[in-house]
């Protein structure tokens, strides 16, 4: 009686996931595998044409797939080394000290993205800081906005305070003694970060990463805004498939293949993890 | 200017030095920071522009920054914002809390489903996500509306509070809800009593987190959003794809300082550690 007391409450909510989270997806999975005709809605035939037109046809794999997974590993990894960076500067500050920096990166991370990208379009728009900056200095004049390096910056700048800030905690919470007794055997700063302060900061690493990955594989607004169309992307091309031309059936199996796409290479990537460090430490 | 700031900072810390140099380090964050926080100045100073927009500004005016508080399609998007986000946070944070407190008690097993069920929406990208509800209430209804977008909102802010309501469980003795049970106390009481304000810390701080992550939601919202009741970052971007103008800096402007206003009321009430994972 008490058990069913205090399990009731929880049936809402599960309801509520199952209604429209887990109904949905499948409905999309079976959306995926349906029949597509202008003007009527999709008819469920169990074809795979879908998926065989976006894996088979160059333009889709060239376009979509390949800048997709290029531009969401490269942010992830650019993110991760300059997030670290300002992580371990905050971590190793005393903790009274780090309010400051770490608020500041927090109020980055919740102000709007979209407004985010607005600020970084004004500063690299041909006439802006950046481009008379690189001018100024005789750089050759180079376009950033409306192409692929553009875009990279963008999702690299969005992707830097989810980067950051598990960090912080995870490379604060490394006892200092065990750094001291690194250096005490006699190694270096580096030797001691490499050694030490990396590895036991992996949690804060993957965390993060997978974070940053997750959502620049996913980015829309990113590409849409500062991609000026020529930069195209899976999420923005499922969206323009529904939206713009109608075919549910065809942004379902790009939004699928997008959505398998990204945990496959999140699972290599933590197996990846799990096996350089298992052997690391063997070899020890 | 790096170098300055931050050495004066550390002869502030230890006053043996003199003249100290910046590290690399230093230098390295410092200038990583300024990645970080660039654009948020940027659309400041953008705002107080007097003709187009540049930054640094040439000419300092507020004309714009007044006349963002009197546009009514931006100050309307704010409403919407604000209530989607209001509805969608208490919402989840309400759904958040059996489901946290059961993962705490649950047997393996029932742990396991629960968290895969709450947080299983965190394995699919939220623009697909969106996709799927969106196509299934075109195929439904035709058309979109606001309690689509709530619910929308509700599934993708709901990993936040269970999170940060799971954390300060663990830390929870069970001893004090069995002792107000065994004084007679039915498990409302106890609830209300006991636990809600041993756990409120997380309690707000899971509101607060799903309130920002609605309010800048952008990839569900593009979907689901009804024509005529457009929230504040869907305008934005309209606005954004056709033209550059002080005005939108000025309307970016108030969004960040309510942002910031949050961030402070979170740091304030729990402190800062809920985002970086650390419990004090």
């Amino acid at each position: 009686m008490v058990a069913w007391a205090t399990r009731a409450p929880l049936f809402l909510p599960f309801a509520f996931v199952i209604l429209f989270f887990f109904v949905p997806v499948c409905w999309l999975v079976a959306t995926s595998m349906s029949s597509h005709e202008v003007g009527s809605a999709p008819v469920f035939t169990g074809t795979l044409a879908h998926y065989a037109r976006f894996w088979t046809d160059p333009f889709y794999l060239e376009t979509a797939l390949w800048t997709t997974v290029k531009l969401s590993v490269l942010s992830t990894v650019l993110a991760l080394i300059i997030g670290y960076v300002l992580a371990y500067y905050i971590a190793e500050l005393p903790p009274h000290r780090r309010g400051f920096l770490t608020s500041m990166v927090v109020v980055s991370l919740s102000v709007n993205i979209v407004i985010r990208i607005f600020g970084l379009n004004v500063l690299l728009m041909s006439g802006g800081l950046v481009d008379s900056a690189l001018t100024f200095i005789g750089m050759p004049k180079v376009r950033i906005m409306y192409t692929e390096i553009g875009v990279l910056i963008g999702l690299v700048q969005i992707a830097i305070p989810y980067v950051v800030l598990p960090l912080i905690g995870v490379i604060a919470a490394i006892d200092p003694a065990l750094k001291e007794a690194a250096a005490s055997v006699g190694a270096n700063k580096y030797k001691t970060f490499w050694a030490v302060t990396f590895p036991l900061s992996l949690p804060g690493v993957v965390a993060g990463t997978l974070i940053a990955f997750t959502l620049n594989a996913a980015a829309f607004a990113i590409p849409s805004l500062m991609g000026g169309g020529r930069v195209r992307m899976m999420g923005m091309m499922a969206y323009e498939q529904a939206t713009v031309q109608g075919n549910f059936p065809f942004a379902a199996a790009i939004g699928i293949s997008l959505t398998i796409l990204s945990i496959l290479i999140t699972a290599i990537y933590l197996f990846a993890i799990n096996r350089t460090f298992r052997t690391a430490r063997k070899a020890t | 200017m790096s170098a300055t700031t931050i050495s004066t900072d550390k002869v502030v810390s230890s006053r043996k030095m003199r003249l100290p140099l910046p590290t690399a380090l230093g230098i390295a964050a410092f200038c990583a920071f300024v990645i970080v926080v660039a654009p948020l100045f940027v659309v400041v100073g953008a705002a107080l522009n007097a003709e187009a927009m540049f930054f640094p500004p040439k000419q300092l005016t507020l004309h714009w920054m007044v006349a963002a508080l009197t546009d009514g399609s931006f100050v309307n998007g704010a409403l919407i914002s604000f209530t989607v986000a209001a509805v969608a946070a208490t919402v989840s944070t309400i759904f958040a809390l059996p489901v946290a407190l059961q993962l705490r008690k649950a047997p393996p097993t029932v742990a396991k489903i629960l968290t895969l069920s709450f947080m299983g929406p965190l394995l699919v990208p939220s623009v697909i996500f969106a996709l799927s509800l969106y196509s299934v209430v075109i195929y439904a209804f035709g058309v979109t509306n606001l309690f689509v977008l709530v619910i929308g909102h509700v599934m993708i802010t709901m990993p936040y509070p269970v999170r940060t309501i799971t954390a300060v469980t663990e830390n929870l003795d069970p001893a004090l809800e069995d002792a107000a049970s065994s004084v007679g106390a039915n498990p409302w009481r106890t609830f209300v009593s006991v636990t809600l304000p041993l756990i409120k810390p997380g309690v707000i701080a899971g509101f607060l987190f799903a309130f920002i992550t609605s309010w800048n939601d952008f990839s569900i919202s593009v979907f689901l959003t009804p024509r005529e009741l457009q929230p504040l970052p869907i305008k934005i971007y309209e606005y954004l794809l056709y033209q550059y103008r002080p005005l939108i800096a000025a309307v970016s402007t108030w969004s960040v300082i309510g942002s910031a206003i949050v961030v402070l009321i979170i740091d304030r009430l729990v402190g800062l550690n809920v985002f970086t994972g650390r419990r004090s």
